[in-house]
């Protein structure tokens, strides 16, 4: 229990030590909040959906209105706060879903290294590699109607075969280690033997590339709702407003510029905590 | 003598590479009894890790077993079943590796890997241990193992500990529960020359205690000279000589013993011993007679095509050499 709590005291002291990655935490736990409690937090909450209101429409940023509204007469500040929540949902989501799925199809084929089992799994892999993701969600966009979940599902496709590549690199070496012959030598079943002996020493890497590109995940999302292929209007959407503001630029510049550069922190956020994990988990001494 | 423990029958072992096959072990004959502590004695890359890895049906995949028999209690490991394997894996062999550093799994604590060996092992009775009683057997086999403070050394990491206390750790789990024989292959090699003492003092007091049989493979002739009631001297993937400990180094038969023996420095001078010329075994292209044969100063015509069969020459020691099974007269 005590070299638990040690572990984790070192845990944490090793990610402080890179004082960016401290802000990125911040950043990331505001964004959280914010999305988390945006219906409490948003100066107009109406904003969020369908709401209308010409009087004060493309009203230039303003004491009443931090970033202006747009062509509809919506506060852009509500709007981007209750568009943090797609945005998390999409980066979280997808990693959430992405990570178990291609860590345990890169752990089989690793453990089967050099078997037909091993060529058939990671050939498949490779097929889902070559399609690129903006091409998949417009397939899933094209069989049903556009929405956030679509969306994250064409990610999730095109994303997963990376982390089974990842995971299937780290396990087809690990696999040969001699601790890997020690555990046959006692009698260990192939359960123990992947998950037991291998999957730890493949967890490193893994964590880190995913902590790093949640961000990355949410770039694309924010992609995708800019084309049309993410979530439909109404409903706030990073990428959406940013392409509905494009029309109006340079004269009406606050109607895209609030929601990009709100994507920029989101991305920044997590990519500084990201960095924070990765040193983290590192065994470098620093 | 007592109860056979072991027999290898004519054991063939290959490796397929890229170049060919590689003809490793060439008809090894190995007899281990019971309480016996037997050693395998040869240079590097002469199949002593091969031979170990055969017994345990551990080879890596490129291997292939041409011919031959490996009789544990009257029973062939190398035809058993997987479930046969692993339970004797789980009963009666266990296995002290060479490098301990690379054998513990280095994101487990002690204590899980020990529970694991534990957990997967039998009792005396020959039943499953139980999972409560699974701590308090390592905390007793790291104590026989002389590690201080064990519940200490259970929650650390591999990495936390010294490499003659990750060794001593590796020999507490071989010998945590009992086992009816003991491979240790190379055990000592990774050490500095105190810890290897006692390191195999450990070893060996252990072994006697628990009446168990060992195997230690070796490339030190010192280590196996002390540790060891008989000796199997291998060359080139073949046994060339097999006598009592005793026997073997006062009296040794076979032109490589001899050679072998004389290239240990000596403290009351003289230098080095002259070595052995030429070079190891191209087990691609291997000799077709005795393998030693174009090293050998005493080499017949005969050594060079037909392999030499084991004599006995005294009860108990057998020598692979042409040399004397001349002399015998046949």
């Amino acid at each position: 229990m005590e070299i638990f709590l040690d572990s984790i005291k070192n845990s944490i002291y090793k990610f402080s030590r890179n004082k960016v990655s401290i802000i990125g935490f911040f950043m990331v736990a505001m964004v959280i909040i914010v999305a988390i409690f945006a219906p409490l937090l948003a100066p107009y909450p109406k904003a969020a959906g369908a709401f209308i209101d010409f009087s004060n429409a493309s009203k230039p940023p303003s004491r009443a209105h931090f970033f202006g509204t747009d062509v509809v007469g919506r506060d852009i500040l509500s709007r981007v706060m209750f568009a943090f929540r797609g945005a998390l949902i999409m980066g979280l989501g997808v990693i959430a879903a992405i990570v178990p799925f291609g860590v345990l199809v890169g752990l089989f084929a690793g453990y089967y290294y050099g078997t037909w089992i091993d060529t058939v799994v990671m050939r498949i892999t490779d097929i889902f590699v070559t399609l690129p993701a903006l091409l998949l969600a417009l397939a899933v966009a094209s069989f049903g109607r556009p929405s956030l979940f679509n969306s994250m599902m064409a990610v999730a496709f095109a994303w997963w075969p990376f982390y089974a590549r990842l995971t299937y690199s780290m396990a087809s070496s690990v696999r040969n280690e001699t601790f890997v012959k020690a555990a046959q030598t006692i009698g260990a079943h192939k359960a123990h033997i992947i998950f037991k002996e291998i999957l730890p020493n493949c967890l490193a890497p893994i964590f880190t590339k995913m902590a790093l590109e949640i961000g990355w995940v949410i770039l694309v999302g924010a992609t995708l709702s800019f084309v049309g292929l993410g979530e439909q209007p109404p409903t706030a959407a990073l990428g959406t407003m940013v392409s509905d503001g494009a029309q109006y630029l340079p004269a009406q510049w606050w109607i895209s510029l609030f929601p990009a550069l709100a994507i920029c922190f989101m991305i920044l956020a997590f990519n500084l905590l990201g960095d924070g994990v990765k040193s983290m988990l590192s065994t470098e001494v620093l | 003598m007592s109860e056979l423990l072991l027999n290898i029958k004519d054991l063939k072992v290959g490796y397929r590479v890229y170049k060919g096959l590689l003809r490793v072990l060439n008809g090894v004959n190995i007899e281990i009894y019971k309480g016996e502590r037997v050693g395998i004695v040869g240079e590097t890359g002469s199949g002593k890790t091969t031979i170990a890895r055969s017994i345990l049906r551990i080879l890596p995949k490129a291997a292939k077993i041409f011919d031959g028999k490996v009789l544990f209690e009257d029973k062939d490991v190398l035809t058993m079943s997987k479930p046969e394997v692993s339970l004797l894996r789980r009963q009666q062999i266990s296995m002290i590796f060479q490098d301990p550093t690379a054998a513990l799994n280095p994101v487990s604590t002690i204590g899980s890997i020990m529970s694991d060996v534990i957990g997967y092992s039998y009792t005396a009775e020959g039943s499953r241990v139980k999972p409560s009683q699974i701590r308090e057997m390592a905390i007793n086999a790291l104590r026989l193992a002389s590690l201080p403070a064990p519940e200490r050394i259970l929650a650390s990491y591999p990495f936390q500990l010294s490499g003659g206390m990750r060794q001593r750790v590796f020999i507490a789990m071989a010998l945590a529960t009992p086992r009816s024989l003991v491979i240790a292959d190379e055990p000592t090699t990774n050490l500095d020359v105190t810890i290897q003492d006692q390191i195999l003092r450990l070893i060996k007091r252990l072994i006697d205690e628990k009446h168990t049989s060992l195997i230690l493979i070796s490339h030190s002739l010192d280590v196996v000279s002390e540790m060891t009631d008989r000796v199997y001297m291998t060359y080139g993937g073949t046994v060339v000589e097999q006598a009592n400990t005793r026997d073997l180094f006062e009296n040794p038969y076979h032109p490589y013993s001899r050679a072998l023996l004389s290239c240990i420095p000596r403290l009351s001078g003289g230098g080095f011993g002259s070595g052995i010329p030429g070079q190891m075994v191209d087990y691609l292209a291997a000799p077709r007679g005795c393998r030693f044969s174009p090293r050998c100063p005493k080499a017949l015509p005969v050594c060079r095509t037909e392999a030499p069969p084991l004599v006995e020459t005294e009860p108990g020691h057998k020598v692979a050499c042409f040399l004397f099974s001349e002399k015998q007269g046949s």
